[in-house]
């Protein structure tokens, strides 16, 4: 009996150890840290990292964020001031929400493996979640939110398989990573120590 | 193409899939009040409601409460008791209402009483077991943004039911197994 875990496994461990510490940390700058991290991980597993759409998403969070303000004036645009408490929340939610890509991206694969039937059910709801997730399926340009919405949910649903295809072919080259549970060991240690430390510093 | 063996399963998951990133989504909206909620993450509840079966809608709902805890870094606290109970009361609702009378209660109606009962329920817990009866303060306030969160989802659904080809062809595949 072949008793060796599957690798994809580990790398979903791995991921799922570092959603708590990563969106607890309040400190912009460790956050950061563990932003860049996750660029690596993501690069480790033989993944691309979205470059243009993670700026996006950064920028359309933050001022979305921003106009809603609180605490001091920092600067003004036209009639829009900009607050310093929700320019650091803006910050702190994109890194947030693009960091969640990121792990995403990194630790969930069509290799993944779970017991039972549920645990067939909890591996398409992740591959779902990652294709929803890091899909660049674009809005179609058809009228109103609807038909809008309509078209992207067929397209992810039914176009599946397709991108099944090319997350296999990108977890064989993860496959050939030598040292990725030595690097998924140490990271997690980082990840919870960087959270912990910023606990006792308090 | 799927293999129609496996679709029901590919369908419970696809819409669990959607509704933790729904929930994800939500995290990103600025909140006015910290318990504010919009609830976007119960569209593909809505949806199901019509026509998956009550065991895989409770599964549905408990790899959504598992999932948007997990995402939103809930789980370790009793903000995760607190909306699992919420959730799943609401779930109750909904479903008891859409299988009882489902010709006179529209889906506006069935989102509206999902998400009301629901706050009650939260705040029947906050009550009980945390803030005393100070916690009725925000009561009306509440109940009366619940109301019109599910209202606005539930207009929402039943518009995106009526025009939306993907959940016929959904539905077809599902009910055809």
């Amino acid at each position: 009996m072949n008793n060796r875990i599957n690798p994809s496994n580990i790398n979903f461990i791995t991921g799922i150890t570092l959603i708590f510490p990563y969106i607890q940390t309040d400190s912009l700058i460790i956050k950061l840290f563990l932003f860049i991290i996750l660029l690596f991980l993501v690069l480790l597993s033989g993944k691309k990292i979205p470059v243009k759409r993670l700026l996006i998403l950064s920028a359309s969070i933050t001022i979305f964020q921003i106009l809603i303000p609180f605490g001091e004036v920092l600067f003004t645009i036209r009639k829009l001031q900009v607050t310093e408490g929700s320019l650091i929340n803006g910050i702190n939610k994109s890194l947030t929400f693009t960091g969640l890509i990121l792990i995403s991206l990194s630790s969930v694969s069509s290799s993944l493996s779970f017991p039972g039937k549920q645990g067939i059910l909890l591996k398409k709801t992740l591959f779902y979640f990652e294709i929803l997730f890091s899909s660049k399926e674009k809005l179609s340009s058809e009228k109103g939110i609807i038909n809008k919405l309509d078209l992207y949910l067929d397209n992810i649903f039914f176009g599946n398989i397709k991108a099944e295809n090319k997350i296999s072919k990108n977890t064989t080259e993860l496959k050939k990573q030598k040292y990725r549970l030595i690097t998924n060991i140490l990271t997690v240690i980082f990840f919870w120590g960087a959270y912990l430390s910023g606990i006792f510093i308090k | 193409m799927m293999e129609l063996s496996d679709s029901k399963k590919e369908i419970t998951a696809f819409f669990a899939a959607l509704s933790i990133f729904l929930s994800t989504i939500e995290y990103l909206f600025p909140k006015p009040f910290p318990f504010f909620r919009l609830g976007i993450a119960n569209f593909p509840i809505l949806l199901g409601l019509n026509f998956l079966s009550v065991k895989d809608l409770f599964i549905l709902f408990i790899l959504k409460a598992f999932g948007q805890a997990l995402i939103n870094g809930t789980l370790i606290s009793y903000v995760f008791i607190f909306s699992f109970t919420g959730s799943l009361t609401s779930l109750s609702v909904m479903i008891l209402l859409n299988r009882i009378n489902k010709k006179y209660i529209s889906l506006t109606g069935i989102s509206a009483a999902g998400a009301v009962s629901s706050s009650i329920i939260q705040l029947i817990f906050a009550v009980k077991f945390i803030f005393g009866s100070s916690a009725l303060v925000i009561a009306p306030l509440l109940l009366g943004i619940s109301l019109i969160s599910g209202v606005l989802l539930g207009l929402f659904t039943q518009e995106f039911q009526k025009k939306s080809e993907w959940i016929n062809k959904i539905r077809n595949i599902y009910l055809n197994e």
